[in-house]
């Protein structure tokens, strides 16, 4: 596979961004390689009713 | 390979917390790396947890990485040489993230986040609220 990128002009004007969080990446720039890999768990057995403390760890 | 240039009128960020990095200027390698264990409790007091990023799946998993050299051959050209942005402002920037401007090798980021809820048994002997209006 051939891939070929001409860049002509670029102009971005003001960017407001309320957060940048978990390992993001925010980039004004050039890249050669992104590596990117998240997970976020909140499955129901995270969900523990009851007074049971200390936290058990999940089976 | 001939990089642009990143020009930036002004950048503006209230919050740079835990191991996060505002870069200005150009970078070799980022590598970003962050756990989380949020733990929320319906409680009076709280008393410190005993719990260890160890007893979670999600924290030992690898993680799948997707591969660099793809066999695609790339070619770039840059007939305008500038990356213009206006006035940057960010609130915060957290959890080892990245604001950068300028270029970059190589980046690799990694987020591994764990929710835990405990909510206190309900009072069984409380009687359901009855919404409807039976008079």
């Amino acid at each position: 596979m051939e891939f070929n990128v001409t860049n002509h002009q670029l102009c971005v004007g003001d960017i407001k961004i309320t957060g940048v969080a978990s390992s993001a990446l925010f980039l004004i720039g050039d890249v050669q390689t992104i590596q990117l890999s998240s997970a976020f768990d909140t499955p129901p057995e995270s969900l523990i009713i009851g007074p049971l403390v200390p936290l058990s760890p999940e089976g | 390979m001939f990089s642009r240039i990143s020009k930036v009128k002004s950048l503006l960020s209230d919050t740079v917390s835990f191991s996060s990095t505002l870069q200005i200027g150009d970078t070799s390698y980022i590598d970003g790396n962050s756990q989380a264990l949020a733990v929320q409790k319906r409680s009076e007091t709280f008393h410190s947890v005993d719990i260890h990023f160890e007893d979670y799946d999600i924290f030992k998993k690898p993680f799948y990485i997707p591969r660099l050299n793809e066999p695609v051959i790339s070619s770039f050209s840059n007939p305008n040489p500038f990356i213009r942005v206006g006035n940057i402002n960010i609130i915060g920037v957290s959890a080892s993230s990245v604001v950068g401007v300028g270029n970059v090798g190589h980046a690799r980021m990694e987020s591994r986040v764990k929710h835990i809820r405990e909510v206190p048994k309900q009072n069984e002997e409380t009687p359901i609220e009855d919404s409807t209006n039976n008079t």
